[in-house]
Parts: structure tokens; sequence; C-alpha cells
């Protein structure tokens, strides 16, 4: 179920009604009722996933209970293991299986040799990336005695499949939202009215920006060739906002729907485009998942608190299996690795949290160094985009090479078919600059009432005049 | 209840409320632009979801569902897209003794089909219906066509629920600005207007007149088959099969060069197959038998001129006779090959 379908803008208020009829003394009614609508929510794109979703949940809460009542080390080691043998198991034949046959074929193939390899027609269950890292960080946790196991089976399983953030994140840790599953929640008024304006905004972002990019991003990717550089430059940065608008969108969307229901989740976007180092990036950039590899890749190689060869080998190690879990094919894991060379220089020489405080700080507008830093590192980040969204390792060279060579402009090409989306970012660039130093675009709750309902119906006019509702999914959902 | 316990249904509330407020705001811009001058008209055309003016009214479309409302008992439907429209000549099977009528328009896909039929084989009884499939058509949602039909048929019970079908925000702000056009002519009163390039033929067929276009530009595409649109297909089968009326699916030849364009075209050609073969009816994709001169068989990138219609046409008409479909007639091939509007031999 699409957060921008006609199917989900009914679930929605019919879960919430009932949710909150419930006793709220009775956490116990009110997890399974959660649980039931995620199960809905989820068997909605096929049923078989459920599957998947609940062997993964089973599996992780017997390895949570016995890690719990296990002190012997190896044992410890042992079940851990299970867990993520299993999850990522899972995750490997689902997502991986077909890229690791076909590169060996293909490699095979390079050596002169046939290789005639039985062609397995897998589906990837949608979110399969997302909840398998959330409950592989439970047992993980569990195991470094960071939390204990929890008995109720109702908790965990709502926990897991949590339908907001279900199918592509914030990837949760269980020692921020499941205490949110064991205790009492309170309607908040404040909290929900917040919530309603961060959907609003991610639906904005999703709906108007993202949606109405992809059009011009696939056409310009789809045939390179002809195309000037800056028309492909043009593709490339469309694409950075139409990456950003979909999955930061959909964060928003998912973060405003928990806070209707009384959850808190993590924020997983800090306005990144506007960071001033590819340290600060990765700060602001799908801040669960970086700090999930942070906490569960990069510590347990070691981190920092090695050589500078030692560090240097495990922030590469990090960004490119970071890049594979993006997806199975080369132009991910080239896109890992670029960016861990754009961070090794920023590690190396201990600058990785150079920029804590906001951009601008107190001031209307970056410096000319702070503003030139945006830029650089913008950049950076766009290269390493093409790898992204390019369908294969080929054609990102190719473009990448045509983006450098002539012709450089040719007229004939423009009529003013990227004036629109060079407008949405714009004005989305504009949104976010001013509202930097907020949770989200359109955190306005302190402004004046009628400027705020302006606001709203501005919002709301923008999504039904200028809004694409094809339908068009999500941008991660493939992951 | 306590104040607590209702706060999240008066939240609720003051939500439905506001969400009210919008779509009376909504409808109050729809009707804004259905009846505003025409420089504003342009500019919600050109940036908006509200598509007022976009689609042609008075085109062969209005003609041809004029004509429809005359027309009863036929021996053979076409129904598609402008593929449809502009590839079966109703003027060749006449001359074989076979009633037809093309229920084509522009970009119509199965979805439009589906509501254009479901009414209509009560009365039109056709003895084979052939359902063009033109590819792209397959990766549709069918918006444009709902677009073209608001314009040019009656607002009723069947074009609300194609609008809504289409799950097209546009299409349904397209049904809007029609319910909301203070001054909507009755459809028998709108003038028609045709283009200069195209003559319309009784039977819902429309000839180009002009020349074909020459430095035609192909653009590598490939196209996702929409399986919704498979499932009106299965529809309009079931509803056929009802009225004991026979179905065809065909892809009408196209230019070499826009089926090499469609990288998928073979996946394509695959998922129909098996999709004719599990309903139990037959497929042919034309451009699998036939090759056809892009410079003197097509008009532009998609569409048969004349001759290649007579072509097509004739190799058609083959294959229904020797399928059974229609029965054999005497000096068959030499009056398929006379052109339209020449005495008999």
């Amino acid at each position: 179920m699409l957060f921008n379908s006609l199917a989900f803008a009914l679930f929605l208020p019919l879960v919430y009604l009932v949710y909150w009829s419930l006793p709220q003394k009775s956490v116990r009614w009110q997890n399974l009722l959660i649980l039931c609508a995620s199960y809905l929510f989820y068997g909605w794109w096929d049923y078989r996933f459920l599957s998947l979703i609940i062997v993964s949940s089973i599996t992780d809460y017997i390895v949570g209970l016995s890690l719990d009542n296990e002190s012997r080390i190896g044992r410890r080691k042992l079940l851990l293991l299970i867990s993520v043998v299993v999850n990522l198991g899972l995750l490997g034949f689902f997502k991986y299986f077909g890229f690791f046959v076909q590169s060996f074929a293909d490699l095979l193939t390079a050596f002169g040799l046939q290789a005639n390899m039985a062609a397995l027609r897998i589906i990837l269950p949608v979110g399969i990336s997302f909840y398998t890292f959330q409950t592989m960080s439970y047992t993980i946790d569990i195991y470094f005695r960071k939390i204990g196991a929890t008995r109720d089976v109702i908790s965990f399983f709502a926990f897991v499949s949590f339908f907001p953030q279900l199918v592509a994140g914030p990837i949760e840790r269980a020692s921020n939202l499941l205490p949110q599953f064991q205790s009492r929640r309170h309607f908040d008024r404040e909290r929900a009215v917040d919530g309603l304006r961060q959907m609003l905004y991610g639906l904005f972002k999703k709906i108007v920006i993202a949606d109405n990019l992809a059009r011009y991003v696939n056409e310009i990717f789809a045939s390179p060739a002809g195309l000037d550089s800056v028309i492909l430059f043009i593709g490339v940065f469309l694409f950075a906002f139409q990456i950003y608008c979909d999955f930061s969108g959909y964060s928003d969307i998912a973060i405003g729907v928990a806070r209707l229901f009384g959850f808190k989740l993590m924020r997983n976007f800090a306005f990144p485009y506007f960071s001033r180092d590819i340290g600060e990036f990765w700060r602001k950039w799908h801040i669960s998942l970086s700090s999930w590899f942070r906490d569960y890749v990069y510590i347990p190689l070691g981190g920092s608190r090695t050589t500078p060869r030692g560090r240097l080998k495990n922030i590469f190690v990090t960004f490119t299996v970071s890049g594979f879990w993006h997806g199975a094919n080369w132009t991910f894991i080239i896109w890992g690795m670029l960016h861990g060379l754009y961070y090794t220089p920023v590690m190396l020489f201990g600058k990785q949290n150079r920029f804590g405080k906001e951009v601008a700080a107190r001031r209307f507008l970056p410096g000319f160094r702070e503003f030139g830093a945006i830029t650089i590192t913008f950049l950076l980040v766009l290269l390493a985009w093409i790898f992204f969204r390019a369908e294969s390792l080929t054609s990102s060279i190719h473009y990448i090479a045509q983006l450098f060579s002539p012709p450089y402009f040719n007229g004939a090409l423009y009529h003013g078919q990227y004036v629109e989306p060079l407008l949405f970012c714009i004005v989305l660039i504009a949104i976010e600059w001013f509202q930097r130093d907020k949770q989200h675009g359109l955190e306005i709750g302190h402004w004046p009432r009628p400027t705020r309902w302006l606001a709203y119906y501005a919002v709301c006019m923008a999504l039904l005049l200028f809004g694409n509702f094809g339908e068009v999914s999500f941008i991660y959902f493939q992951f | 209840m306590s104040y607590e316990r209702k706060m999240p249904f008066r939240f609720f509330g003051r939500a439905i409320v506001f969400i009210a407020s919008l779509v009376i705001l909504w409808l109050g811009i729809v009707a804004v632009a259905a009846n505003s001058g025409k420089p504003i008209q342009s500019l919600f055309r050109q940036y908006t979801n509200i598509p007022v003016e976009l689609a042609r009214k008075g085109d062969s479309s209005l003609k041809r569902f004029q004509e429809l409302q005359t027309v009863s008992d036929v021996d053979i439907i076409f129904i598609g897209s402008s593929h449809c429209y502009r590839g079966f000549d109703p003027r060749i099977f006449k001359r074989l003794g076979l009633k037809t009528f093309n229920m084509g328009s522009t970009s119509q896909t199965p979805l439009n089909s589906y509501y254009l039929i479901r009414d209509r084989l009560d009365q039109l009884k056709p003895k084979l219906v052939i359902i063009e499939l033109y590819p792209v058509i397959l990766a549709g949602d069918g918006t444009e066509s709902t677009l073209d039909l608001l314009v040019n048929l009656p607002i009723n019970k069947e074009m609300i629920e194609m609008s809504f079908a289409t799950k097209s925000f546009m299409a349904v702000n397209a049904l809007l600005l029609e319910m909301l056009r203070v001054h909507r002519l009755p459809i028998d009163s709108v003038p028609i207007k045709m283009a200069s390039s195209d003559k319309y033929v009784p039977g819902g067929y429309v000839e180009r007149v002009d020349p074909p276009l020459s430095n035609l530009v192909f653009r590598p595409r490939q196209l996702p088959i929409n399986n919704r649109q498979l499932g009106y297909l299965a529809g309009i089968i079931r509803m056929t099969k009802k009225f004991n009326s026979k179905v065809l699916l065909v892809i009408q030849p196209i230019p070499v060069e826009s089926r090499q364009s469609i990288t998928n075209y073979d996946q394509i050609v695959d998922k129909v197959a098996i999709f004719a073969k599990a309903h139990d009816v037959d497929f042919i994709d034309f451009n699998s038998i036939m090759q056809l001169d892009t410079e003197t068989d097509f008009f532009d990138t998609d569409h048969l001129s004349q001759s290649g219609v007579i072509k097509f046409n004739k190799m058609l008409i083959e294959i229904l006779t020797e399928n059974g479909y229609i029965k054999p007639s005497p000096n068959m091939a030499d009056q398929i090959m006379r052109q339209p509007g020449s005495a008999p031999r």
C-alpha cells in the first residue's frame, strides 16, 4: 500500500479511529491493532511477503530471549550468528541471488567460458532491506548487553512490522521504539498537528517535486546521446532532488503518521544538501542507515581506534557495504566506494565532525567560504549520483565522459522545457533554507494562526494543482 | 468520555472539516478554470492538473460517437486507439458485405474500451470484436482517451465511472470541468471541426489525406505493461463472449524502426500471447507476418497511411477468412485492393 494512494487515505483514518477508541490503559490491544494493521498494510503488496517478515520476527524474538538467558560466550555467539544468518540469508537470497549468478556468469564469459545459469525469477519483497536490519539491530544490541530482550511477543512483532516505517525506514533501534510499544501512549494534540504538517510536507516533496522531476530525469538518462553537457548536468541535478524528495518525503510521511499514534521515530534527513563537507553530509543523509552501519559495521571492525591504514580500510568497507545494501548492481557498489573515497581525507585528518553548528547560524545567507564548501560538497555528491541512477557501469561512465566533452552547450536543444522542474527545485531549496533549523520544512507551529492556515492551503493547493497523482512508487522501495 | 479521550476524535473532526473546505475550494478553482477566458485557461492547461480545453472538441470522436447512436447489428467492431480508427477502413469490409464500426478514440486503452462497449453490446450485437493493442496503449492509464471522450460525449454514468476508474487526478478534474462548465453546449450542437489533414469516413474511420511526414525520429523506449489494462481487457473478453461474439486481439503493423525502438517489444508480445491463450482468444502480431514500407505505408512514426491500411486490411481479411471468422467472398482480392470511392470491377 503506497502512502500516496486512495487505499492508504482510507486505511489510515480507520486505523486511527479504532486505535484511539481502544482503552488507553490497554496498550496490548493497541499494539495488537497496530500489528494487524501493519500486516494488512504490508500484505497489500503481496500476501506472500508476510511469511518472510514473520520468519524474521520469530527468529529474532526467540534469539533475543535465548541471549538474555545465556551467559556462555560461545553459545551467545552462536545465537547471534543464527539471527544474522537468517536475516542476511533472506536478504541475500531475495535481493542478491540474481546479482551473484549474473556476475559469476559474466566472469566466466570474460574467460571465454559458457555459462548456463538457471534463470530464477525472484521477486524482491518490499522493505526487506529495512526490517531485516531493524530486527538484527535488536539481537546485536542484546548480545552487547545494551538492551534486554522483551517477552511481550505482540510488542515485538509490532515493533518489527510497524507500518509507517516498515517499507522504507527510518530503520529504528529497539532502544528507541520498543519501549514506546511497551508504554502507554497519550494523544498529544500539538504533536499530532505537527505530525500532520510533516505528512503534508512529505506528500508535497513526493507528489509535487519528486514525481514531476522523474519525467525529465528518465528522459535524459534514457538517451543521453546527442545532449549537451548543460542538459546532462541538469539531469543529474534534477535526480539529486528527485531522490532526496522521494526518500525524505517518505520519511516525513512515516514520522508524521507515527506521531498521530503517539510514537516518536528518529529523524532521517536533516537538509543534507546544505552540508559543508562529506562528513556533515553523511550525518544528515539517511541518518538511520548511516548510523546503523557506523554502529554495526564500522565500530565492530575497529572504527577509528586503529592505525590510519586500518581506519582507511574500515571506512572503505563500510561505505562499500552501504552501497551494496542499496542494490544488486555494480553501480551502487561504485557509488558507495566513491563516497568512501570522499570520506577518507575527512576521516584521516579527523575533520569528520568539523561542522557541528547549523549552516549560516543566525545569518540570513551563508558566507562566501561556507557557500563554496556547500557547492563543492554538492558537486561531489552529484558526481556519485550518476552511478546511483545509471542502469549500468558502462552507461554511467559514458554519461560522465559526455558531461565533460563537447558540445558543452547547444541552444537548439532548449525550448524552455527545464524551467518548470528547476523552479520546483528553487522553491524547495528556499523552503528548506529558511527552515533549516527546524525538524522539517513545514514546522510552523510558532507562526501566527492566519499565516499558518494560509501556508496549509497553499501547500494543499500546490499538491492539487501541480502534483503528479499517478501512484508513482517511491524509489527506495526497490531496496 | 473524558476530555483527554475525546481529543483524538475532536482532532479528527477538525481534520475532516479542513479537508471538506479544501474540496470546496478546489471545486471553486475548477469552476473558475472551466468558465474563464482563453488566457487564464491557457495558464491552467499548461502548468496545472486542470486540463481545460486540452482535448479537441468536435473532432472525429464527436462524429464517431454521434454516428454510433444510429448503428446496430454490426458484423465487426474494431476497438482501440487511433491505430484502430485510422487502421480499419470500413469501405473495404463493406465491399465484402460486412458491416463494421470503429469504436476508437485517441490513446484509448482497454479501460476506456471496457466502459464504451459495456452498454452498447446489446445495441451493436457484433459477431466479431477485434481489439487493437498498440504496446504504448498497454502502458497507459487511460487519461488521454478519457479527456477526449469527456469533451465529445454526454456526461453520464459511463463517463463518470470511466473518469474515476483511471485513478487519474487529471481525468477527474476533466470530469469536474465539464460538470461545472456553465455554458456547455449539448453534444448534438457542437460543430464538427476535423483537421484539414483528415477526412471522416462513415463507420468511424479517419482517412489521412495529407502526404506522409518525412525525417521521422524514433527514440528508444521501454514500455511497462499496466496490469490494470490487462484486467480490463479480460473484462471486455468476458462481456463479449456473453453475447456470443468472437474476439480477436491484434497488433497492427508499425514502422520497423518504431518496433525496434521499443526495447522490450518481444516481451510485450509474449505477455499478450500468454494472456490471449489464458483467455482462449486468438492473437496476431501483424509485425511478425508483414513488413510495410516506412516511407509510403505510414504517415508518421506510428500510423498507417491509406496505402498501408489497404495492405493491412487485405492481410487481415485473408486471415479472418482462413480461420473462419468471416465467410469468403468471390473476387475478394480485387475487391480489397480497389481504391476507396472507385467503381467495382
